[in-house]
């Protein structure tokens, strides 16, 4: 529509010329900056409602109710780490997709503005025109006609002249048509002049009159050619002409009375004689003639019906873009409120969930969920600049909000609650770390096999139908059996010797305290590229979640005895992240004053408008606060604690030495979850057999050597956590809390209330598969541009190897038919499975095992049929 | 100022003059050990039986006084570095990348990669919880004489950590390209894949192919399926140095793939090498009727036994490294003719599916002259119609340095204590006809040996048999 309003008729050119009066073109627009917003309108190809943001927004707010929930809980515990971990991922990249849209749709709103002054601005110099052109049309009219009716008159004037000098008995009868003629000529140049005098004009053009009167008087000769001297003549000219005119009536009269009578003739020849009388005007009259003459030339009144036409075609063509202008406006508007008003609910959708992330993130502390490792999600967008084709590059927001507004649906989606319990609630038993339930301890890891890589092992197959989980529903549950079997691990004497923990994480925090500083500076730092203050801001997500989970294992000085380092070695001496150092006080009254220092900054947080910045630093800080908590709760008595009242029996972590809980072999029962269960007779023919690892402290996040680095050897002689499934899909290992790092108060808390007990784990049995795609010719970031949004999703890997890319795609077993569409497009001979490969060992002594061949077929050989060749 | 250079030629005239300084054999208390689990044979028998011995007929004599340091890739689940048997000193440590500064200062596309890299988490921290890597790892380049446990192939060996298999040791042939790619990238010489897999991707073939292109020496483990390995996965790639397991007693173990397209027997029954920490890679093993901790060894139970192509495969990398240590310039062809010609014919005589050219030799290989070779080999045959009637045309490949002379015979039965020579005169020839014999030369017996030899100008010669059965 806009650009069909461009095409506004211009201003003729000749009538420019002709008037001499400046009128404004349409050149004027900025018309550039209105093909660009057309441009990436096309691409954002958005606008729709915002229920998308309304619904984000909802859910944002139950995650976040539900990590409230959580921090108000003793021993939280997520179901299940890992699925926390990628919640916490994706509202980890909502936050920064968000933030990146806002900032998109700020850009946006402020060119949709600028489309929307264009438009009004287009409108505004239509209308402006419109006004010069009618104003032209007056004067135009109002010198045609006054010079019309002067010629007029001096017409009449020197025909009355010639009439009046001949027989006038014989011209009388033209004499008195003339008088009349004349009478109307001159009463038409006082009406024009009254109408421009007073301003009384009724009509459109009456204004224009007045005004071009008025621009006449004012601007003279500059603006219309007219001189002031045929100005006066024209006004004084007409007031005598008027007078004669009276005067010739009041003769007429008379002599039409008495017609051609003696006093009648004398009058006449009195009065043409009488200096003062119609004579002189006549002369006068006829004088004007000449200049009049001149003046209706420069006008161009020859030509002025014409342009009078012209104009007038030139007002209408006015007059309907201006409706049409009218209309564009009026969506532009439209366009921009919803702009505006996306942007509000955007703003909106980054506040719920940067509030959901910072309330969640103080759930998986509390809760003791490790860190995530995604990749943020915004590193692998692109940057958006897009070339016009006159070369210029620029910032597309409309790309930029398609993009992202795909992203951001593609996490919305799954971005729901997790479940949560308190494990210090009343004891049944599922309460406990359940089997079925996953379980989520601070730096547990639990590998199982077959979830990313290959298929399942073969045995153990559950006959259809066979539903373990259909016995009697109080509480027979076959998953809660112990899983039969000798496990000489059972006996494994706890780990002693060097704890190899005593001095990396304190170390690693001095270094991440370091590394924050850094890269706050670079967030905060002007001179900095956005790119690298997003990356800032990543590392700095990072590392405030690997400080999270350190500082627990670095202790307060006489905290634990078993690491205890020199008081002058703690990093942690330094003052704290809120100001005075609450350890100067005692154990419980420095918690109390943690948790109200807690509980401001998270109000704080929430209240106050902050930057980007700030927020990263207010959930550092929170974060730290509640590791020094964690720790405080330890040392303070729980007599003293008021939010263990109702808390029954000792503290575990009270205790030490022989009796420390955490050298108290535990039983880890692992078993399906109920979902697992529930997918059918298939996938329970899966958890049979599977492979089950818990990583030991001394084998996770193991500094990487060097020289002079040390090498601990603390557990090395122990055996591994390991086992396999049974049939039920249920599994008991056997270690003691601090082999497998998990000395953290939620641990020790379900340990002394579940009386040192079984804990669960999940089994992920849900099978994957994998696709490589061969792209050839292409690099992998041409071939991974390529890609649309979903397939994205499942890609796992791209490397580039001689000229072609290969790309790999991971999906579930359930997805298979899904990429199989998705990858619909590509030309199948470039599509291959992503084989399976697996290790090659066997036990030591296996010559006995394996297929053999018949003696003397180590040679290679072939059959032939000699008789098959003819002779 | 003339004095001084004559002087200094003489100097290094001397140097030229004397042998190669020798490498003595390492002290490490199992390398020396017999009977430390009551088995007749020494702890490290492997070491031993390809020539890695502890006398003066060591291989290790014959490795040159400055050896250098060579890259080796192994492609496993990762390593143990804290295990004390492995070095800082046996790491490859990425020249281009400043350590945990959070940056990709080589460009490599990978962040402060200082010993390798981890494709299954994707950090730079390849940490082994299987077991398996370490074991292998182990197998190449323990720490010498450190006063503990065993010691390894190879001292020059600088060891690139690329965790390609997962906690398990399974993982998927996008995995292992991209650490082949990573390997031949970063400078590794030598790639070693104790991995299985039956189909072959073209993503792997790339990756091989794209490895030798930048002269790399890629080793295979044959797997331990006991069925053929031609045309399975990559050890059945003719790129790539395939190696079965062979026991103490030289034979072929039952489990070990075998096929045409192994190259190479080398010890893989009852192996000692190190345990990573809190692992036993063989409880995994399906089938198997291992015991948990039944492998350990040692009184700290840092060390381990095992057998497996998988470990047989290293010995052959730890030779090819040797090889290359000892003349780095050779290119990846010369060092796979070099421990190929060379090997020690085991089972049946001349190349053979079992055994390939036999078990690796490191004394022999590393006495090889890399530009002496002498080469035989029958691909196949085909019914041959000739104007003389019909016939049986040998396909194979004959080439030598300096041949003197190549010919073809036939024998009765499996085992021919009797050979008729049917071919002879025979050129250089790669993978194309060697002949055609006529009908007649094949009456009264329906099982025919064929016995290619080719003799080379030194008297080194080279046989291959093929078993021709009529119907």
């Amino acid at each position: 529509m806009w650009r069909r309003l461009l095409r506004v008729t211009g201003f003729p050119a000749a009538l420019v010329a002709a008037t001499a009066l400046a009128l404004p073109t349409v050149a004027s627009v900025p018309r550039a900056r209105v093909q660009d917003y057309a441009g990436e309108m096309q691409l954002y190809l958005g606008g729709g409602d915002n229920s998308d943001l309304a619904d984000l927004i909802a859910r944002a707010a139950a995650i976040r109710a539900l990590a409230a929930q959580c921090n108000g809980m003793d021993c939280p515990q997520l179901l299940t780490c890992e699925e926390a971990q990628r919640l916490e991922a994706d509202l980890y990249n909502l936050r920064a997709l968000l933030e990146e849209q806002n900032r998109w749709l700020r850009q946006a709103n402020d060119d949709a503005f600028q489309h929307f002054r264009n438009l009004s601005g287009q409108e505004h110099q239509t209308s402006v025109q419109m006004v010069r052109a009618i104003h032209s049309l007056g004067l135009q009219r109002f010198f045609h006609d006054l010079s019309k009716s002067i010629m007029d008159v001096t017409d009449l004037a020197s025909a009355y002249k010639t009439l009046s000098q001949g027989d006038l008995a014989k011209n009388w009868g033209k004499l008195v048509e003339n008088v009349d003629k004349f009478e109307k000529a001159v009463g038409k140049i006082e009406k024009t002049l009254d109408l421009a005098d007073e301003g009384t004009g009724a009509q459109i053009y009456g204004q224009a009159y007045n005004e071009g009167w008025k621009a006449v008087k004012k601007e003279g000769a500059a603006a219309t050619g007219v001189s002031p001297e045929t100005q006066g003549l024209i006004r004084d000219g007409a007031g005598q002409l008027l007078k004669a005119v009276n005067k010739y009536r009041d003769a007429l009269a008379k002599a039409d009375g008495d017609r051609l009578t003696a006093a009648g003739r004398a009058f006449w020849n009195s009065g043409l004689k009488n200096p003062d009388g119609p004579a002189k005007f006549l002369n006068e009259t006829e004088a004007l003639r000449a200049d009049v003459l001149k003046w209706v030339q420069k006008l161009g009144v020859e030509v002025s019906a014409r342009l009078i036409a012209e104009t007038e075609a030139y007002l209408a063509d006015l007059n309907k873009n201006l409706g049409a202008e009218g209309v564009a406006r009026g969506a532009a508007f439209l366009e921009l409120q919803k702009f505006q008003n996306r942007r509000f609910q955007s703003e909106d959708a980054l506040a719920a969930v940067d509030a959901a992330l910072s309330e969640f993130a103080g759930c998986m502390a509390l809760a003791t969920c490790p860190r995530g490792t995604r990749v943020p999600l915004l590193s692998t967008l692109p940057d958006f600049v897009r070339t016009l084709p006159d070369g210029t590059r620029v910032g597309s927001w409309g790309w930029a909000l398609q993009r992202i507004h795909a992203e951001i649906e593609a996490l919305r989606a799954g971005l729901t609650p997790p479940g949560v319990k308190d494990l210090c609630g009343p004891k049944d038993d599922r309460a406990l770390l359940m089997l079925g339930d996953p379980f989520a301890g601070q730096f547990l890891r639990l590998a199982t096999d077959g979830t990313v890589w290959c298929t399942f092992r073969d045995g153990n197959p559950t006959p259809a139908g066979d539903d373990p989980r259909d016995g009697p529903p109080d509480g027979d549950d076959p998953r809660d059996a112990p899983p039969a079997g000798d496990d000489p691990r059972d006996a494994a004497p706890p780990p002693g010797g060097d704890d190899p923990r005593d001095k990396g994480p304190c170390d690693r925090i001095v270094e991440l305290r370091i590394e924050l500083t850094r890269l706050a500076r670079i967030r905060s730092d002007g001179g900095a590229s956005q790119a690298e203050r997003d990356r800032a801001r990543d590392e700095m997500h990072w590392n405030e979640q690997e400080l999270l989970a350190l500082v627990p294992l670095c202790p307060r000085n006489g905290g634990d005895p078993r690491d205890g380092p020199d008081a002058g070695d703690d990093p942690r001496d330094a003052p704290g992240p809120i100001g005075d150092d609450p350890r100067d006080k005692g154990p419980c009254e420095e918690l109390a004053e943690l948790r109200a220092a807690r509980d401001k900054l998270l109000k704080d947080a929430a209240s106050t408008a902050l930057t980007d910045a700030d927020r990263a630093a207010a959930r550092l800080r929170t974060a730290l606060v509640d590791s020094e908590i964690l720790q405080l709760e330890k040392r303070c008595p729980r007599d003293d604690d008021p939010r263990d009242a109702t808390a029954g029996g000792g503290d575990p972590r009270d205790g030490g030495g022989e009796d420390d809980p955490r050298d108290r072999p535990v039983d880890i029962f692992v078993k399906a979850s109920t979902a697992s269960l529930e997918r059918g007779a298939q996938v329970r023919d899966e958890i049979a057999g599977q492979q089950i690892k818990l990583f030991p402290a001394s084998t996770r996040d193991v500094a990487l050597p060097g020289p002079g680095v040390a090498k601990p050897q603390a557990d090395a002689g122990l055996g591994p956590i390991q086992g396999v499934t049974d049939r039920n899909g249920g599994l008991r290992l056997k270690a003691t809390p601090r082999e497998l790092g998990l000395i953290s108060t939620p641990f020790l808390r379900v340990l002394d209330r579940n009386g040192g007990a079984a804990f669960e784990v999940n089994v992920d049995t849900t099978r994957q598969d994998s696709k490589n795609l061969i792209v050839p010719g292409a690099s992998t970031k041409d071939a991974t541009a390529g890609l649309s949004v979903d397939l994205r999703r499942y890609l796992t890997s791209a490397v580039q190897i001689g000229e072609n890319a290969y790309l790999t795609f991971s999906f579930s077993k359930i997805e298979e038919e899904k990429l199989g569409k998705l990858l619909a497009g590509y030309d199948p001979k470039l599509i291959e499975t992503n084989w399976c490969r697996t290790k090659e060992p066997r036990a030591p002594q296996s010559e006995a095992d394996g297929a053999r061949i018949p003696p003397g077929e180590e040679l290679p050989g072939a059959r032939i049929s000699l008789a098959g060749a003819g002779r | 100022m003339i004095a001084a250079l004559r002087l200094a030629a003489a100097a290094w005239l001397l140097l030229a003059a004397q042998p190669a300084a020798a490498l003595d054999p390492p002290g490490d208390p199992h390398y020396r050990a017999t009977g430390s689990w009551k088995q007749p044979y020494p702890d490290q028998w492997g070491m031993h039986r390809i020539g890695l011995t502890a006398d003066a007929r060591s291989a290790w004599h014959r490795l040159p006084a400055g050896a250098a340091p060579v890259i080796v890739a192994m492609i496993d689940t990762g390593l143990d570095w804290n295990h004390l048997d492995i070095a800082w000193e046996n790491l490859w440590k990425n020249p281009g990348e400043i350590p945990d500064n959070g940056r990709d200062d080589d460009g490599n596309g990978f962040v402060d990669d200082l010993i390798g890299w981890n494709f299954y988490e994707n950090s730079n921290k390849p940490w082994d919880h299987d077991g398996h890597g370490t074991f292998t790892a182990g197998i190449v380049a323990a720490t010498w004489n450190n006063g503990a446990g065993i010691a390894g192939i190879n001292p020059m060996a600088r060891i690139m950590v690329l965790k390609a298999l997962n906690s398990f040791g399974n993982s998927r042939a996008s995995f292992l390209a991209r650490a082949i790619v990573y390997a031949a990238d970063n400078g590794a010489r030598v790639i070693n894949l104790s991995v299985g897999g039956k189909e072959l991707s073209a993503m792997e073939i790339a990756a091989v192919r794209h490895a030798v292109s930048k002269n790399c020496v890629v080793v295979v483990a044959a797997g331990n399926d006991g069925v053929s390995v031609d045309d399975f996965g990559m050890a059945g790639m003719p790129e790539v140095i395939t190696v079965g397991a062979a026991g103490p007693d030289d034979k072929r173990a039952a489990f070990s793939n075998y096929g045409k397209a192994v190259d190479l027997l080398a010890p893989g029954v009852d192996i000692l090498s190190l345990r990573a920490r809190r692992t036993d890679t063989l409880l995994d093993i399906p089938g198997g009727q291992y015991g948990a901790g039944a492998a350990f060894v040692g009184g700290d139970n840092r060390y381990y036994r095992a057998a497996g192509t998988s470990f047989a495969a290293p010995f052959v990398t730890g030779v090819a490294s040797l090889l290359i240590s000892a003349n780095p310039s050779l290119t990846a062809a010369q060092v796979r003719r070099m421990l190929t010609s060379t090997a020690r014919d085991v089972g049946a005589p001349g190349v053979d599916q079992f055994s390939g050219y036999g078990m690796v030799d490191a004394a022999a290989a590393l006495a090889a002259d890399p530009t002496r070779f002498v080469e035989a080999a029958i691909h196949g045959v085909e019914l041959a119609t000739t104007a003389r009637g019909p016939g049986v045309r040998v396909l194979g490949s004959v080439g030598a340095d300096r041949l003197a002379e190549a010919f073809v015979e036939i024998g009765r039965g499996e085992s021919p204590t009797q050979w008729t020579r049917v071919l002879a005169g025979l050129a250089p020839t790669e993978n194309g006809e060697l002949g055609v014999i006529g009908a007649d030369a094949f009456r009264g017996a329906p099982v025919w040996t064929l016995r290619l030899t080719v003799v080379g100008a030194g008297g080194m010669q080279r046989e291959a048999r093929f078993r021709l059965s009529l119907e």
